[in-house]
């Protein structure tokens, strides 16, 4: 598993915007475009970091989002959440502490929508008890990954 | 005036993408491809696809950014935080929770709670001063739950905004 040093943290940071030039980074962090371009390989690589496009769901048309809180069975907690990682529409999910073992962020669109996610996706989740939908309504700063086809 | 200001930022807000930045967004899953190469793909020339992804960008509508697994940052975790106001209280709540300090992704939501958030914390900004300094300002609070991530999922990655 590769740890990200303090160095990895401030090129993260500088990549705020993810098509700044490594050359600006360099001469920033006074540290050589080569090791910038290096190290962000390896982050990418290893899926510590991912330089990507996010959107907000909802200035496409018929697209929406939820959080959504498991609970699982407790000996299924890793795998389900192994599973819910590949479920389509499912953006990001962690264990968590609390009422919830696991809660993700879900989006859904005309040809996939909510009641798909619950009856095609959601059955495949081994060991789980309940869940609860939070349908989004936005915000400024609700971009997510696109993975919807 | 106030009315007028929020009608305005609805406006912004249904800014609807078309199909063509739809392709766009979708060949920049890769953020740092090269301009040119997602212009053949999609079909347009170089300029017009510059055009697309800069007023996408200036709408706010999406962000090329690095996103980082908090996991993996000695010191750093982050949690799922819901929130409920007073009825009264709830737009003007979940906006201002989108500026607090940590909060990485926020919404006003529909069900039990009233928003929700995924907030990053490090070991100088722990989820106690994000409940002690930043949850103060908002106004109408009810209640707060905290579902702290202890194992992230192979797409767990955040924003990182501290």
């Amino acid at each position: 598993m590769v740890h990200l040093d303090d160095i990895d943290l401030e090129i993260i940071r500088q990549l705020w915007n993810g098509r700044a030039s490594y050359s600006d980074v360099s001469k920033t962090l006074q540290v050589s475009t080569k090791t910038i371009g290096k190290r962000v390989k390896v982050m990418t690589d290893s899926s510590a970091a991912d330089i990507t496009c996010l959107i907000d769901p909802f200035k496409l048309h018929d697209h929406g989002a939820a959080f959504v809180g498991f609970r699982i069975l407790p000996e299924y907690r890793k795998a389900a959440l192994a599973i819910i990682d590949d479920l389509k529409g499912v953006i990001m999910a962690a264990i968590v502490t609390g009422k919830f073992d696991i809660m993700a962020i879900v989006s859904f669109n005309g040809a996939f929508t909510y009641d798909a996610f619950i009856e095609v996706e959601v059955c495949k989740i081994p060991g789980i008890k309940d869940m609860e939908t939070f349908i989004a309504f936005g915000s400024q700063n609700f971009q997510l990954r696109y993975l919807l086809d | 005036m106030t009315n007028r200001i929020e009608t305005q930022e609805d406006a912004k807000r249904h800014i609807h993408l078309g199909a063509m930045d739809l392709k766009i967004i979708k060949a920049l899953k890769n953020g740092r491809r090269p301009m040119a190469e997602i212009a053949e793909e999609v079909g347009l020339p170089l300029s017009t696809t510059r055009r697309h992804v800069q007023r996408m960008l200036n709408d706010n509508a999406i962000q090329i950014i690095c996103l980082v697994d908090p996991f993996l940052i000695q010191g750093h975790s982050s949690a799922f935080i819901s929130f409920k106001f007073e009825p009264g209280k709830i737009h003007q709540g979940a906006k201002r929770i989108e500026n607090l300090r940590g909060v990485v992704i926020s919404a006003l939501v529909s069900g039990s709670y009233d928003a929700m958030a995924i907030v990053l914390f490090n070991d100088s900004f722990t989820l106690q001063n994000f409940i002690m300094e930043e949850i103060l300002k908002l106004e109408g609070l009810v209640d707060i739950e905290a579902f702290i991530a202890i194992e992230g999922g192979k797409n767990y990655q955040l924003r990182y905004v501290l």
